[in-house]
């Protein structure tokens, strides 16, 4: 037996001859973790498991800091600086299992420090964009005026969502977690991931209505 | 009737997120069939949810794909793994056997790819041919069923799953399964076990 499925079978007490039916079990229960193994190699040292925990895992950790921030353009600076935290403090992860809150923690913790730092300058920032409407950064090659002010609009309802209904949005829709794994990872119960995600929309739709 | 309008929005959340189960299908459906209101209120949600994933989809997403919780197979132990091609069949014997047991999705035709670790790089094998394997429950080769005590295994929308099954040679194998809907449904037989030496 696999070094992870020993470790996993035996972390549930349960000895060696554990059948099909329990691994079945552990895999419906959601208590089989694929990357967990990565994890540990990773705490051993391992940097190229590290290379592969950091590109599997790259998606989810941007959705954290854009639900976060709410702000894309500072994504890629924030991301790098998690992953730099997350190879330095992997000592501080105790249990492999917790893994996915432990980076999730990092990923928000360097989010909400990145929107300290940055918050008169990002309210400057606005202001600009709102007086200079129509000078859009999100206009591209091939992009009529009218799309560049659609997508501009869906961003500036995105933005105007407060963090608490972001982050649960857009780990919904950038890893298509259900409501059990977004709570596992932002530590809450399932009903409050279910009621933030109905809030997000709900406030998405009053800000968009007759607009898009 | 706010509280109802209230838990018609509720439901149909769930619905986009996967979440609903069977009774709260059947209460939406009646809501929807009743109500033009409701039905445009579920168009509106699925537009602007839809809308709005798509952009911070493709903003956080490094690649733009789809990187999924359950679909990241990692390479596990390269280094452990060999070539064991002559021992697929009892893989896939067990893997079956994990299949039959444990709660269901039904109703739905799965596309099965099992994943074998090995060198060189992950090797996808399909079609699968199954072998038969002893059990009370009747197996259809082009129809996986789960039979399990008690709810079953409530799947959401996702469109993957991932199962491990561990061969009779010690290595832990990925099965990827691809469902087209999931259910969940009480399931009143009882277990099958199924243990690795009789595979």
């Amino acid at each position: 037996m696999g070094v992870a499925a020993k470790k996993q079978i035996g972390d549930r007490g349960l000895g060696e001859g554990a059948s099909i039916e329990v691994m079945t079990t552990m895999l419906a229960s959601g208590e089989f973790d694929p990357v967990q193994p990565i994890v540990e190699a990773v705490m051993s040292g391992d940097r190229p498991a590290f290379d592969e925990l950091a590109r599997t895992q790259a998606d989810w950790v941007r959705a954290v800091i854009f639900g976060v921030l709410g702000d894309r353009d500072r994504v890629d600076d924030v991301s790098q600086q998690v992953w730099v935290a997350a190879w330095e403090r992997i000592g501080q992860l105790r249990d492999s299992r917790r893994w996915r809150p432990w980076l999730y923690r990092l990923a928000r913790n360097a989010a909400v420090d990145a929107g300290r730092e940055q918050t008169r300058r990002k309210r400057l920032f606005e202001r600009s964009r709102a007086e200079h409407q129509g000078e859009s950064a999100t206009v591209s090659c091939g992009d009529t005026v009218a799309e560049a002010e659609r997508r501009e609009t869906v961003w500036r309802a995105i933005r105007g969502l407060p963090a608490l209904y972001r982050e649960p949005f857009v780990l919904r829709h950038v890893q298509g977690w259900g409501y059990r794994q977004i709570g596992e990872v932002m530590d809450m119960p399932v009903d409050t991931v279910e009621t933030r995600l109905v809030r997000a929309r709900r406030l998405l739709r009053d800000a968009l209505k007759d607009k898009v | 009737m706010l509280k109802r309008d209230e838990r018609i929005e509720r439901l149909i959340n769930r619905k986009l997120d996967g979440e609903l189960t069977e009774d709260e299908q059947l209460e939406l459906d009646r809501a929807l069939i009743r109500s033009p209101e409701y039905r445009a209120l579920l168009e509106e949600i699925l537009h602007i949810d839809s809308l709005c994933g798509a952009a911070v989809k493709a903003e956080c997403s490094a690649d733009g794909g789809d990187a999924g919780y359950a679909t990241t197979v990692p390479h596990i132990g390269t280094s452990r793994r060999r070539s064991t091609w002559w021992l697929v069949p009892g893989a896939l014997a067990a893997c079956l056997g994990l299949l039959v047991m444990g709660g269901l999705v039904g109703d739905s035709h799965d596309d099965v790819r099992l994943i074998v670790d090995s060198h060189p790089p992950v090797k996808v094998v399909e079609p699968i041919a199954l072998p038969e394997v002893r059990t009370s429950v009747p197996i259809d080769a082009g129809h996986f069923r789960r039979i399990g005590t008690g709810e079953g295994l409530t799947r959401g929308r996702r469109d993957t799953g991932v199962f491990g099954a561990v061969g009779d040679d010690g290595n832990l194998y990925l099965i990827e399964v691809d469902r087209f809907r999931a259910v969940r449904r009480p399931v009143k037989e009882n277990r099958v076990r199924v243990p690795l030496g009789d595979l």
